[in-house]
C-alpha cells in the first residue's frame, strides 16, 4: 500500500475513534459553553453592546430631530431606535404603553415622557433640536456657505494624548479569546498526540502496525488526522462564536469577529506544526501514560509562555517582548494574532514570522520522524532522544 | 516458500543473530524453539520488517521480500497488541484495511474470523473488556484477517486455555493445510511435537538443528537405546561394553558400528533386564541435546 493511503487510513482512525471518546465530546460542549458564555453575558449584563432607547416621532420637524439626534448617539454609548407615528395622540399612547421611552411631538417641537426624561435622550435630542433650529435661522440670513457650514459644524478640538492607549476593549477582548482557544487547542491536542503514541507503544499494537505499514505513515497519519479534527473544533466553536456575537449583537465591528475567527484557525494550523512533532517525541520516547506528564512537561512550558507573553501582549500588541517573540516558532502562535488583532503589524512581518515558524516546523518534523522510529519499538525505561537520533 | 538466508543482526557489541537460515515449505508448520534470548523474536521481527538486519535476505518464493510482500504476510508479536479502547469489530476491519484490503471487504473478513475464532458475539466491544483468552482470540484473527500468504506467530499458545489451545492449534493447522508456510515459536514442545512437521532449534542466534521432525528423531535416536537393568548396582556395567556411552539413567548411546547384542548380553550378565528397546527421542530430548552442543 502507498504511503499516502496508509497515512490517510491511519488519520481517519484517529479521527473516528476521537470523535467517539467521551473526553473529546466533553472539551468541545465545554469550549462551546464557555464562548457562548462570552458573548451571552455580556449582552445579558448589557456591558458589551450599546443601550437601545426608544423614541417616537411624529412627521415634520419631530422625525427631523429624533433622526438627527442619532448622529451623536454613539459618543454616550447608546443607540436610538425611531419609529415615527402620524398623530401625537399615538406618539403619547406608545409613551404610556411603554413601547417608546420618549416621544417627540407638535410644531414647535416638545417631549413626552412617561414621568422623567432619560438624561441621555434628553440630551441627545435637545441637542439636535437646537442644531436644527440654529441651521434654520443661519438659513435664513443669507451668508456665505462655506461660513455658513463653519459656523453650524465648528470643527472638534483635536484631543493629544500624552500616554495613548492602544486598540480598543473590543479588539483586545477578541485577541484575548484568540490566545486562550489557541493555548487550550494547542496544549489538548499536543496531549492527545502524545497519549495516542503511548497508547500505541505501551499496548504493543505499534508491532502489528510497524509489521504492514512505515512509521512514517503511522506517525504523519496520526498528526494528520489530529490536525484536522483539532481544526475541525475550532471551525465550529468559531462559527458558533462568531454567529452568536452577531446575533446577539455584542459586537461593534462584526468584522473583528470574523478577522478573529480566521486567526485563530489559522495559527492553529501553524502552532499544531510546530508543537506536534515534539509531542510525538515526547510520547515516543517514554512506556506508559503515566510517564507522559514528565516528558511533555518542557513543552507544556513552552506553550505556557507563548499564552503569558499573548496574554500581555493584548495590552501592549507591538511592545517589545511581543515583537521578539513573534519571530520565534514556540511563541508566535500565540503571539502573532493578537498583534494582528490589536495592533499594528506590517505585511513583511507577519510573512518572515510565519516563514521561519514554518521552515522550523519542517526540520523538527524530519527530525521526529526519525526519532519516533527508533523510539517506538524500545522498551524498558525512557529512551533517550539522544540515542534514538543515533541509531537512526 | 519462505526463506531465511544468513540472518544476522546485533545490538550494541552483542551478537543477537548470527548467519541464521532455514525455509518454510508451503503447507508447512514449523516450530521455532530455542531458549529465551536466543533470538526467535528478533528473527521474526527481521522477517515482518520491524526491524532490520545487519546482514542476510529473507526471501518468499524466490524474492527478496519489499513492504508489498510484507503486508500480505500474518504476524503475532510475542508481546500481544491491540488498542485497548478500540472495538473488536472496527479494529479488525482497521487491520484489515491496512493490510490493502478495500473496506467493504474488510469487514466482511472481519466478520468471518470473529465467527471463526468465537468472538463474533463481541463484535461490539472494546477490546479491554473482554477476558484475556478472548483478546489473544482477536490477537489470532488480527493476524489472519487479511488471508495472509504466509503466518509468521511469536508464542501464540502461551496464556491460552485448553479450549483456546485447540483453536488456535486447529486454525494454524487449517491455514497450513491452505498451502500457507506456517512459523510459529513456542516453549510448549509437547504442542510443537504434535503439531509441527518441522523444526528450528537456536541457541544463541545460531541454528543448531532443523529439518523435518520424523528425520531430526530418526537422526539422533540412531544406535540409541533405554536399557532398565534391576540389580545392577551402580551401572559400571557399561563400561564394558565396547562404543557404549551412557546418555541418561536410561539411555544409552552406541557408536556406529558397535554391537547392540553385545550390549544386552553385557545389560543381562549384570542384573535382570527389565527394559531394552531402540529409543525414539521426544522433542524434548532432542531440544535438550542440541542446547547442550
Amino acid at each position: 500500500m502507498s504511503t499516502g493511503k496508509a497515512t490517510w487510513l491511519v488519520a481517519r482512525r484517529e479521527i473516528v475513534e476521537r470523535t467517539g471518546q467521551r473526553s473529546f465530546q466533553v472539551s468541545t460542549g465545554l469550549t462551546l459553553l464557555i464562548i457562548a458564555a462570552a458573548v451571552i453575558v455580556p449582552s445579558l449584563l448589557d456591558l458589551g453592546g450599546d443601550r437601545t432607547i426608544k423614541v417616537t416621532a411624529t412627521g415634520g420637524t419631530p422625525t427631523e430631530i429624533a433622526e438627527a439626534a442619532k448622529q451623536g448617539a454613539p459618543a454616550l454609548d447608546v443607540k436610538l431606535a425611531v419609529t415615527r407615528v402620524n398623530t401625537e395622540a399615538e406618539a403619547r399612547q406608545r409613551v404610556d404603553d411603554g413601547e417608546a421611552e420618549v416621544a417627540v411631538v407638535g410644531e414647535p417641537a416638545r417631549l413626552v415622557v412617561q414621568d422623567e426624561l432619560d438624561p441621555d435622550a434628553g440630551a441627545l435630542l435637545q441637542q439636535a433640536a437646537a442644531q436644527l433650529t440654529r441651521a434654520r435661522t443661519v438659513q435664513g440670513l443669507g451668508i456665505e456657505p462655506s461660513a455658513r457650514d463653519e459656523l453650524l459644524q465648528p470643527p472638534p478640538l483635536e484631543t493629544q494624548a500624552i500616554d495613548p492607549q492602544e486598540g480598543d476593549g473590543e479588539a483586545e477582548g477578541l485577541a484575548s479569546i484568540a490566545v486562550i482557544l489557541l493555548y487550550g487547542q494547542l496544549l489538548m491536542y499536543g496531549y492527545w498526540i502524545s497519549a495516542g503514541v503511548v497508547e500505541e507503544k505501551a499496548s504493543r499494537i505499534v508491532e502489528v502496525l510497524l509489521s504492514t505499514i512505515s512509521a512514517t505513515a503511522l506517525l504523519r497519519g496520526k498528526l494528520l488526522g489530529l490536525g484536522i479534527l483539532g481544526f475541525v473544533q475550532l471551525l465550529v466553536v468559531g462559527a458558533v462564536g462568531t454567529g452568536l456575537a452577531i446575533a446577539t449583537d455584542v459586537l461593534d465591528v462584526p468584522s473583528g469577529a470574523a478577522k478573529t475567527f480566521a486567526a485563530v484557525l489559522a495559527f492553529f494550523v501553524l502552532g499544531y506544526a510546530f508543537y506536534a512533532a515534539l509531542y510525538a517525541v515526547a510520547g515516543a520516547t517514554v512506556q506508559r501514560q503515566e510517564d507522559l506528564q514528565g516528558s511533555t512537561m518542557p513543552l507544556t512550558v513552552l506553550v505556557l509562555v507563548g499564552f503569558f507573553i499573548g496574554i500581555q501582549a493584548v495590552g501592549n500588541p507591538d511592545g517589545g517582548l511581543a515583537q521578539v517573540a513573534s519571530y520565534l516558532p514556540p511563541t508566535m502562535p500565540m503571539i502573532l494574532p493578537v498583534r494582528l488583532i490589536a495592533g499594528d503589524v506590517a505585511v513583511w512581518e507577519v510573512v518572515v514570522a510565519v516563514g521561519i515558524s514554518l521552515l522550523a516546523s519542517a526540520l523538527l518534523l524530519a527530525a521526529a520522524v526519525r526519532i519516533y522510529r527508533n523510539a517506538i519499538l524500545r522498551t524498558g525505561g525512557k529512551v533517550r532522544i539522544l540515542d534514538a537520533w543515533r541509531a537512526g | 516458500m519462505l526463506e531465511l538466508d544468513g540472518l544476522t543482526r546485533r545490538y550494541g557489541d552483542r551478537l543477537a543473530l548470527d548467519r541464521l537460515s532455514f525455509t518454510v515449505h508451503p503447507g508447512q508448520l514449523l516450530g521455532f524453539v530455542g531458549p529465551n534470548g536466543a533470538g526467535k523474536t528478533t528473527t521474526m521481527r527481521i522477517v515482518l520488517g520491524v526491524l532490520a538486519q545487519d546482514a542476510g535476505t529473507v526471501r518468499f518464493d524466490g524474492k527478496t521480500i519489499d513492504a508489498a510482500t510484507r503486508s500480505r504476510f500474518g504476524y503475532m508479536p510475542e508481546e500481544r497488541g491491540l488498542y485497548p479502547t478500540m472495538r473488536v469489530g472496527d479494529q479488525l476491519a482497521y487491520l484489515a484495511e491496512l493490510h490493502g484490503i478495500p473496506r467493504a471487504e474488510a469487514r466482511e473478513k472481519a466478520e468471518r474470523w470473529m465467527e471463526t475464532v468465537g468472538v463474533a458475539d463481541r463484535a461490539g466491544s472494546r477490546v479491554e473488556e473482554l477476558s484475556l483468552g478472548n483478546q489473544q482470540r482477536v490477537q489470532l484473527a488480527a493476524a489472519l484477517v487479511h488471508d495472509p500468504v504466509a503466518l509468521i506467530l511469536d508464542e501464540p499458545f502461551s496464556g491460552l486455555d485448553p479450549v483456546g489451545v485447540d483453536v488456535m492449534a486447529g486454525v494454524l493447522a487449517e491455514r497450513a493445510a491452505a498451502g500457507v508456510p506456517v512459523v510459529f515459536s513456542s516453549h510448549q514442545l509437547d504442542l510443537v511435537e504434535r503439531l509441527c512437521d518441522a523444526v528450528a532449534i537456536v541457541k544463541d542466534g545460531r541454528l543448531v538443528a532443523s529439518g523435518a521432525v520424523q528425520e531430526l528423531r530418526a537422526r539422533e535416536g540412531r544406535g540409541l537405546f533405554r536399557v532398565e537393568v534391576e540389580g545392577a548396582g551402580d551401572g559400571t556395567w557399561l563400561e564394558r561394553v565396547p562404543g557404549a556411552r551412557r546418555e541418561g539413567p536410561t539411555l544409552v548411546r552406541l557408536d556406529d558400528g558397535a554391537d547392540d547384542q553385545a550390549l544386552l548380553d553385557a545389560a543381562r550378565a549384570a542384573g535382570r533386564v527389565r527394559r531394552f528397546e531402540p529409543a525414539e527421542p521426544s522433542l524434548s530430548d532432542l531440544f535438550r541435546e542440541a542446547i547442550a552442543a
